[in-house]
């Protein structure tokens, strides 16, 4: 089997699980996924722990794909760490079952290729985090 | 001073309250009081850039948002967001003025005792809590606005 590029998976309770299942259900036995389910006691460094030693652990080389269900939630958060922190991680959020299986079959391509089939099929719903991480904030005194 | 929710919450900006205290209160700015937020970058580039548009967030450190509150009266709708009640504490002290507190997560870790499933205090935590109840703050545990409000002091001994 070709080389694919590992993903994780991440959402508020069982949400990302269910997908994992739902797609395994569909196509099979997938490689290479973590799934990162926040509960509504979960510590957040634990999480933080968590998201940041699944990216060491998944990494080959070729970077990691993260795939979170709301923008600006912790799952979210905790992955946009990495994206600063790292330059190769693809973040998207809102991330639904046709956007999952569409990355499944095509993670044997290169990070930009996933970026670029996503952002063509699923662009009103789904999208890269790290555009909205790099914006420039307008500084301002007031409260 | 329009703050109109003041919120204990470890996980500070995220889904719960970007879906719902942020909406149902018309907030136009969150103030994030943390040390260790306003000492990290990546989290504070994480936080303020992630909000929804519209949505103004700034972190400042506890002693920082002292002076700041001095000096800058607070026009806009404004939630502030703590993670513990001993800064909640401290800034009472130092001046803020908050009529109602409310706690959406303590969470777990060593040294607490838990009080409820999302909510959990070190005896200095808990110290905090009593001393704001006795400043006459109501303290009230609420994950999200829809949840049966318990008043903190029903809880502790």
């Amino acid at each position: 089997m070709s080389k694919q590029l590992p993903i994780i998976l991440a959402s508020h309770g069982p949400f990302a699980q269910g997908a994992l299942e739902c797609a395994e259900m569909l196509m099979g036995k997938q490689e290479k996924i973590n799934v990162i389910s926040v509960s509504v006691d979960s510590n957040i460094d634990e999480l933080r722990k968590q998201m940041q030693l699944s990216y060491q652990a998944l990494n080959e080389g070729d970077g990691v794909i993260i795939l979170v269900d709301l923008m600006g939630g912790t799952p979210c958060n905790l992955a946009g760490e990495l994206v600063i922190q790292h330059s190769d991680v693809l973040l998207f959020c809102g991330f639904n079952i046709p956007v999952l299986l569409e990355i499944l079959n095509n993670r044997d391509g290169t990070r930009e290729e996933v970026k670029s089939i996503v952002e063509a099929s699923f662009a009103q719903s789904c999208f890269d985090v790290s555009q909205i991480l790099t914006a420039q904030v307008e500084p301002s005194t007031e409260l | 001073m329009p703050i109109n929710v003041a919120r204990i919450d470890d996980r500070l900006i995220h889904g719960q309250v970007i879906t719902t205290w942020v909406k149902n209160y018309d907030i136009e700015q969150v103030l994030v009081i943390n040390d260790k937020a306003a000492a990290d970058t990546v989290q504070q580039s994480v936080l303020t850039m992630s909000a929804p548009a519209g949505l103004k967030v700034l972190v400042f450190g506890v002693q920082q948002f002292i002076e700041i509150i001095k000096k800058t009266p607070i026009k806009k709708r404004t939630m502030l967001l703590f993670t513990n009640s001993v800064d909640v504490d401290t800034l009472v002290a130092g001046g803020l003025e908050i009529e109602k507190l409310n706690v959406g997560g303590m969470r777990m870790q060593d040294g607490r005792r838990s009080l409820t499933r999302a909510v959990s205090v070190t005896p200095e935590e808990e110290q905090a809590f009593k001393n704001l109840i006795a400043k006459n703050v109501v303290v009230e545990v609420q994950m999200v606005p829809k949840d049966p409000v318990v008043l903190l002091k029903t809880l502790l001994n």
